[in-house]
Parts: structure tokens; C-alpha cells; sequence
């Protein structure tokens, strides 16, 4: 009988995964098919039609990160000494790796998914569970691949760009990338299966705080040598998504060609 | 307990899996490695293409003479940041004869005021041009005096457009993962000089370009609301 229940729950959450999954995907390509001509490319510039209420969610964002998130992180990196910090960036991103090669054979990337497995393998095995990246050592060095990603090979144009609560600059193409990515990610079905939520959420945290220690030297220089540090950053996160989008055309990381003035 | 149930079997399946993917990327590395190779000295050899030889030849030359800048660059700036005899008055003057020597200012300046250098008028253009070096000086002096022991190598360069070549380097620092720059080097009047800047995908002079305008256009088209911003710098 209990038994019987238990298979009941979990077919229902199933089938709930499945119709959330078909929902955002649906309301990623209404919303982004309109754009599909407007890929940014190296203009480094994006659409901003929200601009007003974007900058208002920026400022929240900046006031969360004065108040919480920059003390944790200097928190973090007193505590915690560079080495080990190192580890646990590496153990949050073996974690990731069932999305990254998913996401690669999604792009049609079959040479960079065997590369996933392979160091998914070896660290998990060779690096005590993913703390040592013994595999970038050995010349397989970590990608970073998401469901956004995925969409912008296939042809989807970035849509406008969106500061999310909390989790800052994206666009809308990424954002519903991230929605599809935290819905497939077998980790995430596979804890919330067996029960073990808290681990979920645990693992979440973790990644913000690797995430926001990742970016946390680069953002001061940015917000202290920019007048407009929205823009900047906005710049900065369209660019480095096209450096990312384009991983495997090193030719595309020059840069703009800059014009040579005196020809004029 | 569950949990390390779980875990162990994980780790069971994974290294017996592990072999065959190991076996299965190598044999995919190898594969690729040799068809492209192939293709390529197939296509090189093909005839009628000497033109494209002496031309990639002038390229190939451009792009050693720009990575030799670049190297040379690299070690001047070390050599005066690790001497710890220098005094700080003495590297920063010494820091900034190395960027007026080595960046191509008129070009970065012109190319991150956009489409607004058109309406500029010479006035504006010229004090645009000069306060724009004063803050990527103070900007990048600031950033060096945080040096604190990182190394500078270069990779490798590559010819891109006309006169450019793409120098790419690695900075990489005992407390923190390696950082990828590309300098945008351009040879013009018989001397190597920088126009851009891209760290990790990023480059200096877009970024500058998009906050630039936009600091114009929110305040009304106005290129001077943007002299006033660099003015008030510092």
C-alpha cells in the first residue's frame, strides 16, 4: 500500500517535471523567436528595453550584496585559505557535470561531451570526489555549458536583457536556460527522489557563494573604474556569454575589429 | 546512511565505466587529430595557392613581431614592478612611459566615444582625447600597484584583419585561477602598438564604448555629461 502510494507520488512529480519543463521551453521560444535576427555578436550591445526596472532590480542586488553577500565572502576568504577555496570550486563544478555534457551533446558537441565524461570520471575517482581537477591538469581543462547556451547554438537570439533578483544580469534566453537546466539536472531529481532536499538547497548555496567569490575582485575594479556600473556590467556579461557561446571558434575571442582611423 | 549507499554505488558504476570513456575519447582525439591534419595538408598542397602562401608568410611575420612585443612589454613591466629597490613615486612614472609607449591612445579613444566622436566638435575632441589618457593611466597604474607576484607568458598570436595580430597571453597569480588576455596589436608607421585589450572574452574598449554612449544618451545626447564625469575622475 505504501508502496503503491510512493510509485503514485513519484509519477505524478514526473509527469509535473515533464509539463514544467514543456512549459518553459514553450515560453522560451515565444519569447525569444522574435529576436532570433537581433543576436548581439560583437557589437556587445543587447536590447534593453527594460532598463528602468532593470536598474531599479540591479540596485536591490547591490544593496543585497552589501548587506549579505560581500560580508560572507570576505567571510569566506579569511576563513577559508585559497587552496581549499580552490576545492570546493572544483567539488561545485564536478557536480555540474551531468548538465555541461548533457548541454554538449545537446550542441552537437560529441568530441567536448566525451571530454565531460572523461573528467567527470577521472576527478570524481582521482580527485577525491571532485575537489582536485586533476583532469584540467592532464590538458582536459573545465567548459562551461548551459542550457542557454544550448539554445544560442541552435540559432535563438539572446531576447532582451533582464536583471533577475538576486541572481543578477541575464537575458531572456538564459534565464529560461538556467530554468531548463535546474529542472533536468539529474543531481537535482536524484535528491529530490531519495528524499534529501536539504542537500539540494545546500548545493545551491554553494554555488552562489563559488560564484560570487569567482567575480567578487573583478566586479570592485569594474564598480570602481566605471560611471555607469550598469552598463558596464551589462557590456560585460553580453560579452563574456558570446565568449562563451562561441567556445569552440577560438578566432571569435579577438574581440572587435577596431577601425583604423587615419585611413578615413 | 541512505545517502552513502548511494554514494558508494556512484562510485562502483562510475569506475566501471570509467576505462572504456577514457578509451572512448582517446580514440576520439586521435581520430580527429589525424583526419584534420590530413585535410589540411591535402588542401596546402593543392595547387594554386602561392598567392595566399606569400601572403600568410607577410601575416605569419606581423604576428611574430607583435608577440615579441608583447613579450618585450610583459618583461619591462616586471622588471620594474618585482624591484623592490624602486620607490612607488619611480614605478608609477616608469609604468606609465610603458603604457604611453605601448597603447595606441588616439585609436582606443576615438573607437570608445562611438558614434559620438562625429558630433564632437575639435574642442570637445581634444579634451576628450586627453582626459581619457589621464584615466586609463590612473586606472591601469592602480591595477599594477596591486601587483603581488603574478606571472605574465605568452601563449601565442595570430594575424586577424589587415594590420592587426591577436597576441594571446596568460596571467596567472599564486591565489587565484589563471586569467586569459588578447592583446590587439597593430602595426602602423614601423611600430607595434595595442588597440584593445580582451581579458577572457572581454574586451576594454567595447565595454568602455557601451558605458560611454550610454552615459550620453541618459543624459540627453550630451557628450559633454560624459567630459564632466571624466573631469570629476580622481
Amino acid at each position: 500500500m505504501g508502496q503503491k502510494m510512493e510509485n503514485q507520488k513519484s509519477k505524478g512529480k514526473l509527469f509535473a517535471r515533464a509539463k514544467v519543463m514543456a512549459m518553459s521551453l514553450a515560453l522560451c521560444m515565444s519569447l525569444t523567436a522574435c529576436s532570433t535576427t537581433s543576436e548581439p555578436n560583437y557589437s556587445g550591445e543587447v536590447s534593453d528595453p527594460f532598463e528602468e526596472l532593470n536598474r531599479k532590480t540591479f540596485a536591490f542586488n547591490e544593496a543585497l550584496d552589501k548587506a549579505v553577500f560581500n560580508p560572507v565572502v570576505k567571510g569566506y576568504r579569511t576563513v577559508v585559505p585559497q587552496p581549499a577555496r580552490t576545492g570546493v570550486r572544483n567539488f561545485v563544478r564536478n557536480l555540474n557535470s551531468p548538465i555541461i555534457v548533457g548541454n554538449q551533446i545537446l550542441q552537437g558537441d560529441v568530441e567536448g561531451a566525451a571530454g565531460g565524461v572523461t573528467r567527470f570520471a577521472v576527478n570524481t575517482v582521482f580527485g577525491v570526489g571532485g575537489l582536485i581537477d586533476v583532469a584540467a591538469d592532464a590538458g582536459l581543462p573545465y567548459e562551461k555549458e548551459d542550457f542557454g547556451q544550448t539554445l544560442a547554438v541552435w540559432g535563438v537570439g539572446s531576447g532582451p536583457y533582464v536583471v533577475m533578483p538576486i541572481f543578477g544580469p541575464s537575458t531572456m534566453r538564459d534565464a529560461t536556460g538556467s530554468l531548463v537546466d535546474g529542472y533536468a539536472d539529474p543531481l537535482r531529481i536524484y535528491l529530490d527522489n531519495i528524499d534529501e532536499e536539504e542537500w539540494i538547497y545546500a548545493r545551491a548555496g554553494l554555488q552562489g557563494l563559488v560564484a560570487k567569490d569567482e567575480f567578487y575582485d573583478v566586479l570592485n575594479d569594474l564598480r570602481m573604474n566605471s560611471f555607469d556600473y550598469y552598463a558596464a556590467v551589462r557590456s560585460v556579461y553580453i560579452q563574456n556569454r558570446n565568449a562563451l557561446i562561441n567556445d569552440q571558434d577560438p578566432e571569435m575571442a579577438a574581440g572587435p575589429a577596431i577601425p583604423d582611423y587615419d585611413d578615413e | 546512511m541512505r545517502v552513502t549507499k548511494h554514494l558508494l554505488l556512484g562510485t562502483m558504476i562510475i569506475t566501471a565505466v570509467m576505462p572504456f570513456v577514457v578509451k572512448q575519447a582517446q580514440a576520439f582525439d586521435v581520430w580527429s587529430f589525424s583526419e584534420i591534419r590530413q585535410s589540411v595538408a591535402q588542401f596546402s598542397e593543392t595547387e594554386g595557392l602561392f598567392q595566399v602562401v606569400s601572403e600568410t608568410e607577410a601575416d605569419a611575420k606581423l604576428a611574430k613581431g607583435a608577440q615579441n612585443f608583447i613579450d618585450n612589454m610583459g618583461s619591462r613591466a616586471l622588471g620594474f614592478l618585482a624591484n623592490d629597490s624602486l620607490t612607488a613615486e619611480k614605478k608609477s612614472s616608469e609604468f606609465r612611459n610603458l603604457l604611453e609607449d605601448s597603447f595606441d591612445m588616439r585609436t582606443i579613444a576615438r573607437f570608445a566615444l562611438g558614434r559620438y566622436w562625429r558630433t564632437a566638435s575639435d574642442s570637445q575632441r581634444n579634451e576628450y582625447v586627453k582626459l581619457f589618457n589621464k584615466m586609463v593611466i590612473e586606472v591601469y597604474t592602480q591595477r599594477f600597484d596591486e601587483y603581488s607576484g603574478q606571472k605574465f607568458s605568452v601563449v601565442s598570436a595570430r594575424p586577424e584583419g589587415k594590420k592587426d595580430a591577436v597576441v594571446t597571453s596568460v596571467i596567472s597569480s599564486p591565489s587565484g585561477p589563471d586569467v586569459q588576455v588578447d592583446w590587439r596589436v597593430r602595426y602602423k608607421n614601423n611600430r607595434y602598438q595595442i588597440v584593445d585589450v580582451v581579458v577572457e572574452g572581454v574586451s576594454m574598449s567595447l565595454t568602455q564604448r557601451s558605458e560611454f554612449s550610454t552615459v550620453i544618451q541618459r543624459g540627453g545626447g550630451d557628450i559633454e555629461v560624459l567630459l564632466t564625469h571624466l573631469k570629476s575622475r580622481g
